[in-house]
């Protein structure tokens, strides 16, 4: 009987294993591609990130004080627009209550103003870019937001700083009333941000010291 | 029958083989396209990481080349720039204590030549505050670098008054002097107190006294580097390290014809040789490799200052990219920097011997005719070829002429190195004692005009300053004598 049997052709064997080997492959392959596009994606917004970080140079030139308002000189040296967005002056942070935190237009927490100035004229300006926050954990680690429903909303809004010989001039940025006291040091992190896919994503961090 | 079988299990082998590539082939070109957007991310990443540092290289460089104070008294900010190239300045800000005020430049309209300069906080950088009640002035630059001259009461630079008045005060009520860096110094973040503990290592000219019972040792004079191998990547040059544990405040130089003044405990490992000295035997004060923890108690540093010369006679082969000038004890360097390039490819054909020659002219007034100046100097440095793509340099003379009288002459000079190959010497200084030949003194102007060659059997690059450099002669000896006798005894 098994004399009757007819063989398999080598070449039809070889056919289906080629074409189960792909099937297969593809199957994984499609996989693999559905999670990485995922990391590619986010791997690309932080590559853009770090390219604008590395090209971006904000200086701030001084903190001061006057009373309870502080005021911060910055000037954009680069050669790219900078998106100026939240502030944070960590030793306000009072229990629960995010009275550290400044966003254009208190958008979320409270309002800070910016200022152009160019020939000593100082022009109030408003912010240019409002968008999605483009990744909210970051957003809430960075910024030390422990209750996510402390945001009231998840959009955010950007000044947009030019290059100094663009504007030709430098920018003021006025905190009012921020219930600093007398005598003590205060740290001031400036976030710039940066717009990619019509998201709003945190790009640089700039500290200065403020003693009063 | 086994030949049968043998052939049918071969074929079904080769047809398995062939199946297995073609699903090999298949699975790659669907997996490529990830993998080299992968790889796009890296090699980007890369590039980008390298440009910021670059970026912060070169902020950290200004800030450190721009030596600066203010005094209030007379309204004066005086900056030290050793960079050898103009540096714009384009914000200033300045406050009182109670009123600021803030001023933007156009680019180009505040410059900060080479060398030393003067700005008047009103008529200058346009302020209205009252000179004598201003706390904290800053400068911007347009590379982003901020400079915070201190007062010069605490560190002394140029002022108004006659230079040996300005030495005289220094030696009777401070430590520092117009240089760089120095103890106590802005620049080095949060200040500095009255002793330093860290890590030095020093080599050159440099001469030295210590106290065996005190264990305490002086160093001063012109720094010169010494090559260090660093494994798989070449040789690298260092003069002067230094780096302080309470601050994170290092130094690392690698030019030559800097100043360096320093008094420090214990007294280190000393070592002599001739590596990038002529006519002369150079200092090695500790290891580089495994520096001393010293207590320092005096330490002044200035870097050799360098004017740029902007043209050149080819785009890769510049005999005179900078000239280079600097005061000493009682003397002065001078010399030249040449761009750094290859002789085997940068040359029309890779030439077995090339020479770099300079010829310096000194003078005590600007001249109209260079044949007219006070002291000649001159310098010829002969590159053979060992093969590999080296150079080796032996210098060939140098000479000072002066009154029609020639002498041999010290002079100091680093090799140019790509990877761990010595390619030519870019930095040549020659030591000209100014006072015993010229009759000048400390705060006079010398004038300084430079020539300069690279030439082969076939080819001459000759390059000359665009115009007379005016050097205003600041020699240290006052000042490391003071602290001789504090620490010597006289």
């Amino acid at each position: 009987m098994n004399n009757l049997r007819k063989p398999v052709s080598p070449v039809l064997s070889a056919v289906i294993l080629a074409a189960t080997i792909i099937a297969v492959g593809v199957i994984v392959l499609m996989w693999i591609s559905g999670h990485s596009s995922m990391v590619i994606r986010q791997s690309q917004v932080d590559l853009i990130r770090s390219e604008q970080a590395a090209k971006e140079n904000l200086v701030i030139v001084h903190v001061s004080n006057s009373s309870t308002d502080i005021i911060i000189y910055v000037i954009n040296i680069g050669y790219s627009k900078v998106f100026l967005g939240p502030i944070r002056i960590p030793e306000l942070r009072q229990g629960n209550v995010y009275s550290d935190i400044f966003t254009p237009e208190g958008v979320w927490f409270n309002r800070y103003d910016v200022y152009e100035v160019k020939d000593s004229v100082e022009t109030l300006i408003l912010p240019e870019v409002n968008m999605k926050i483009g990744s909210l954990p970051e957003y809430l680690e960075n910024l030390n937001i422990t209750d996510p429903n402390a945001l009231p909303t998840e959009e955010l809004k950007a000044f947009t700083l030019s290059p100094y010989n663009e504007v030709g001039g430098y920018y003021k940025i006025k905190i009012p009333n921020t219930g600093i006291e007398k005598g003590k040091t205060y740290s001031i992190e400036l976030w710039t941000v940066i717009p990619i896919y019509d998201k709003l994503y945190l790009c640089k961090l700039y500290t200065a010291q403020l003693t009063t | 029958m086994i030949k049968m079988v043998s052939r049918k299990n071969l074929r079904k082998g080769i047809a398995g083989l062939v199946a297995g590539l073609i699903a090999a082939i298949a699975l790659l070109v669907i997996a490529l396209p990830v993998m080299m957007q992968y790889q796009q991310h890296v090699t980007k990443s890369y590039h980008i990481k390298e440009y910021a540092t670059m970026l912060e290289e070169q902020k950290e460089l200004e800030e450190k080349g721009l030596a600066a104070c203010y005094e209030p008294s007379t309204g004066i900010i005086s900056i030290n720039n050793t960079l050898g190239r103009p540096v714009i300045i384009v914000l200033a800000y300045a406050s009182d204590g109670t009123n600021e005020e803030v001023k933007y430049y156009q680019p180009g309209t505040l410059v900060i030549a080479p060398g030393i300069n003067v700005l008047h906080i009103n008529d200058n950088l346009g302020f209205t505050l009252d000179p004598r009640e201003v706390k904290i002035i800053k400068l911007v630059t347009s590379r982003g670098t901020i400079i915070r001259p201190p007062f010069c009461r605490e560190i002394v630079k140029v002022v108004s008054v006659t230079y040996e008045q300005v030495v005289e005060y220094i030696v009777r009520r401070l430590q520092g002097f117009p240089v760089n860096l120095y103890l106590g110094e802005e620049q080095i973040p949060g200040g500095l107190g009255s002793v330093l503990i860290g890590k030095v290592y020093a080599h050159g000219y440099i001469d030295y006294e210590y106290n065996n019972t005190l264990d305490l040792i002086i160093i001063n004079g012109t720094t010169v580097p010494y090559n260090f191998v660093i494994p798989f990547v070449g040789y690298a040059n260092v003069a002067f390290f230094m780096t302080v544990d309470i601050t994170g405040f290092t130094i690392t130089r690698s030019d030559v014809g800097d100043y360096i003044a320093l008094v420090y405990s214990p007294i280190p490992t000393i070592n002599t040789d001739t590596y990038g000295c002529y006519n002369a035997i150079c200092t090695r004060f500790g290891s580089l490799s495994d520096p001393l923890e010293v207590t320092i108690y005096r330490f002044a540093y200035n870097y050799v200052s360098k004017y740029a010369d902007g043209d050149a006679p080819d785009p890769e082969v510049d005999p005179l990219n900078y000239t280079l000038i600097n005061s000493g004890y009682d003397y002065i360097i001078v010399g030249t920097e040449t761009s750094e390039f290859d002789p085997a490819k940068d040359f029309d054909s890779a030439p077995s011997t090339f020479y770099y020659n300079a010829t310096i002219y000194i003078s005590k007034n600007k001249v109209s005719n260079e044949q007219d100046a006070d002291i000649v100097v001159k310098y010829s440095i002969r590159h053979d070829s060992l093969g590999l793509a080296r150079w080796d340099p032996t210098v060939e003379y140098v000479t000072i002429n002066v009154n029609g009288e020639t002498y041999n002459a010290k002079a100091f000079y680093r090799i140019h190195y790509l990877g761990f190959d010595s390619k030519h010497v870019d930095q040549f200084v020659v030591y000209v004692p100014i006072e015993q030949l010229l009759n000048v003194k400390a705060g006079d102007s010398i004038w300084i005009y430079v020539e300069a060659s690279f030439y082969t059997d076939s080819v001459k690059l000759y390059d000359t300053s665009n115009d007379w450099i005016e050097y205003t002669y600041t020699p240290l000896k006052q000042i490391v004598d003071n602290w001789y006798s504090q620490y010597f005894g006289g």
